[in-house]
């Protein structure tokens, strides 16, 4: 049988805007299983980095039932989901959001100082993991000395180095143009090949059909 | 637990690399600390400095635990007198001189007096003393010799110079050389050594002639301006002294009430006295020196607001990873505890730079222990942990998925 990594009933999500709530996601339904590669696809806008962030758990649902790998996420506190954030998701953002005095070893290794600290095993680990995606060379530079696309693929290094159940990247060709996306999306099939859970937000067409599925979010429901 | 004690040495790591990846804002935050702990520290040592130096010249002048003085007069301390002070005499030291735990009296008679040579005149603090005088002080004369009992059964009008009199008197070239006080003549038959100063009482200005001189021609009474008693070694000196004053008061017939006509006073009444108007001034300037901290407290929590606000999407980034409200928090603990390890230590060399400059270039000479630096950190360190604490929490409560977006 295959497991279930996600499992989400009827969770929605609104913000307070001074008097008014909008509610962003109405009543989303989602089954990832193990192993999936899944691209949720939509305009800008339409609540993609929302959905993202509670699959992530950065952000809680204001209502609904959210399970991951079968665990309810949903009535954790703060400190209870940075764990779960720690062991369970790798995140990859549009923006790389890599720490610029870091060298390109010490970002990816950053996500096992908040676990139980970097061993030397580890060190070994993040250089296999850079040289594999061909920044064996750039080891110790700085993100401001990498292009777009290494910076991505440091990003993705620092989301698999603690061997997560789920790779998040949210629009993660977003910033990068045609060759870099391109590779980036290589690399993701090829993870997922290795039978890895992949979820990717994205508004391009062409990128989602790199995935295994897609489903399209309008105004706050998945339609397909 | 090895996991565990490693996790933290890392998180400790990632703030330090954070602090020193921009010098400028660990330079405005560790520069009021600096200040501020190496004022502190220096004026601590000079005041420490100042009070080591009055206690070794009193015993460099026996005046150590087992000596005290009488003073003509009764009133405070080193105040003016306000009673009559003509009542002190000799004989009242004949009568002391009997007690078990007396080894000596020095009395002496003592005025500022003008004083002339053919090179110089002014008003100098002339004594008449016994040749006990000079062991019961510890004086080392340089050149000739101190008064002897000759002298003073002869009233001979010799006298002895101190080592800065003989100096502006003379030329150094005193011996043999005339002095005129009042009047008289004296020939100068010795010159002490050099001692310095205790606060503004300079040992080294000073003419000594015999007691029995200064008596019939210089001072023309009979009664005496103070005596110094050495005990005993051992001697409890506060039961010695009311032994004393109990014999005092009866013989200058004081009764029960009656305020006494004479003071006695020990060592240590003379170091607390000779360092409290420093204590004044280092409370003062301690009180600058803490102005300066709290100061450097505030300019360090609002920096430390600007790079939360400047960090903000790192820490976001840093939660998402999976840092924890709590490791955020240690993580900005770490990075002004950081800052107040480079200002306290900073400070601390400051202070000792200071210190050294001023012991250098002024008769000051601090007291610059490298303890001083425990509690130059601790200052520090609780300095910027206390002004620290608000912005940790504030980066500790930041709303990660908003700021990733
Ligand atoms: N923290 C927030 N507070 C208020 N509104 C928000 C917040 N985050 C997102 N929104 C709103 O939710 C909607 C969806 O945003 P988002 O999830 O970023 O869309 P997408 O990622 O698909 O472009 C937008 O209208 C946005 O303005
Ligand atoms: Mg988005």
């Amino acid at each position: 049988m295959v497991r279930k990594v996600i499992e989400m009933r009827q969770v929605r999500k609104s913000y307070r805007m001074g008097e008014e709530t909008v509610e962003v996601l109405k009543g989303i339904d989602l089954d990832v299983q193990e192993g999936e590669f899944l691209a949720i696809m939509g305009p800008s806008g339409e609540g993609k980095s929302t959905l993202m962030n509670v699959i992530g758990c950065l952000d809680r649902p204001t209502s609904g039932v959210y399970l991951l790998d079968g665990i309810d996420v949903t009535r954790m506190n703060d400190g209870e989901l940075s764990r779960v954030r720690n062991r369970k998701i790798g995140f990859i953002f549009q923006s790389f959001h890599l720490i610029p005095w870091a060298t390109a070893l010490e970002n990816v290794l950053l996500p096992l100082v908040y676990r139980e600290g970097i061993t030397r095993n580890d060190v070994e680990r993040a250089r296999t993991l850079l040289e594999r995606l061909g920044l064996g060379e750039r080891l110790n530079f700085r993100p401001g000395e990498l292009s777009g696309g290494q910076q991505q693929r440091v990003a993705i290094a620092r989301a698999l180095i603690g061997e997560p159940s789920i790779i998040l990247a949210d629009e993660p060709t977003g910033n990068l143009d045609f060759r870099a996306s391109e590779e980036v999306m290589r690399i993701f099939q090829e993870i997922n090949e290795e039978g890895r859970t992949v979820v990717i937000t994205t508004h391009d067409r062409e990128v989602a059909d790199r995935a295994k599925r897609i489903k399209v979010l309008r105004d706050g429901r998945f339609v397909s | 637990m090895e996991g565990l004690s490693r996790r933290r040495t890392q998180l400790l790591g990632e703030a330090w690399r954070e602090l020193v990846s921009s010098k400028l804002n660990l330079f405005f935050m560790a520069f009021g600390l600096v200040v501020g702990v190496a004022a502190m520290t220096s004026i601590h040592s000079l005041g420490r400095g100042t009070q080591v130096a009055i206690i070794q010249i009193l015993e460099n002048l026996n005046f150590g635990s087992n000596a005290f003085l009488i003073l003509a007069g009764g009133g405070k301390f080193f105040g003016p007198a306000t009673t009559r002070r003509d009542t002190l005499t000799l004989e009242d030291m004949d009568v002391l001189k009997r007690l078990e735990f007396v080894v000596q009296i020095s009395p002496v008679q003592v005025g500022m007096l003008q004083v002339s040579s053919p090179r110089n005149a002014e008003v100098t603090r002339v004594i008449g003393a016994y040749p006990i005088y000079q062991r019961i002080n510890n004086w080392q004369v340089k050149e000739g010799r101190f008064i002897t009992p000759w002298d003073l059964k002869h009233r001979a009008k010799v006298c002895v110079l101190g080592y800065e009199t003989a100096r502006r008197f003379f030329g150094g070239e005193a011996l043999g050389k005339r002095l005129r006080v009042r009047g008289v003549y004296f020939q100068v038959v010795g010159v002490l050594e050099k001692k310095g100063v205790i606060g503004r009482y300079k040992l080294d200005e000073r003419v000594i002639v015999p007691l029995t001189t200064s008596q019939k021609r210089i001072f023309n009474r009979e009664w005496i301006d103070a005596a110094k008693i050495l005990a005993v070694k051992g001697t409890d000196l506060r039961e010695a002294k009311e032994v004393v004053a109990r014999i005092l008061r009866r013989r200058h017939h004081i009764g029960p009430g009656d305020v006494d006509d004479f003071r006695i006073i020990t060592p240590d009444q003379i170091v607390a006295f000779l360092t409290r108007a420093s204590r004044t001034l280092t409370a003062l300037l301690l009180v600058i020196s803490f102005i300066t901290l709290v100061v450097s407290g505030v300019i360090i929590m609002n920096i430390m607001y600007a790079i939360v606000e400047e960090k903000k999407r790192i820490i976001a980034l840093r939660m998402a990873l999976g840092a924890s409200p709590g490791d955020i928090m240690i993580h900005y603990l770490a990075i002004t505890g950081g800052v107040a390890l480079v200002g306290g230590v900073g400070g601390y060399l400051l202070g000792l730079l200071i210190v050294l400059v001023i012991s250098h270039f002024s008769p000051i000479s601090g007291v610059y222990d490298i303890l001083f630096l425990f509690p130059s950190l601790l200052f520090a360190l609780v300095t910027g942990l206390l002004f620290g604490l608000a912005p940790a929490r504030r980066a500790s409560k930041l709303p990660p998925a908003e700021l990733l977006a």
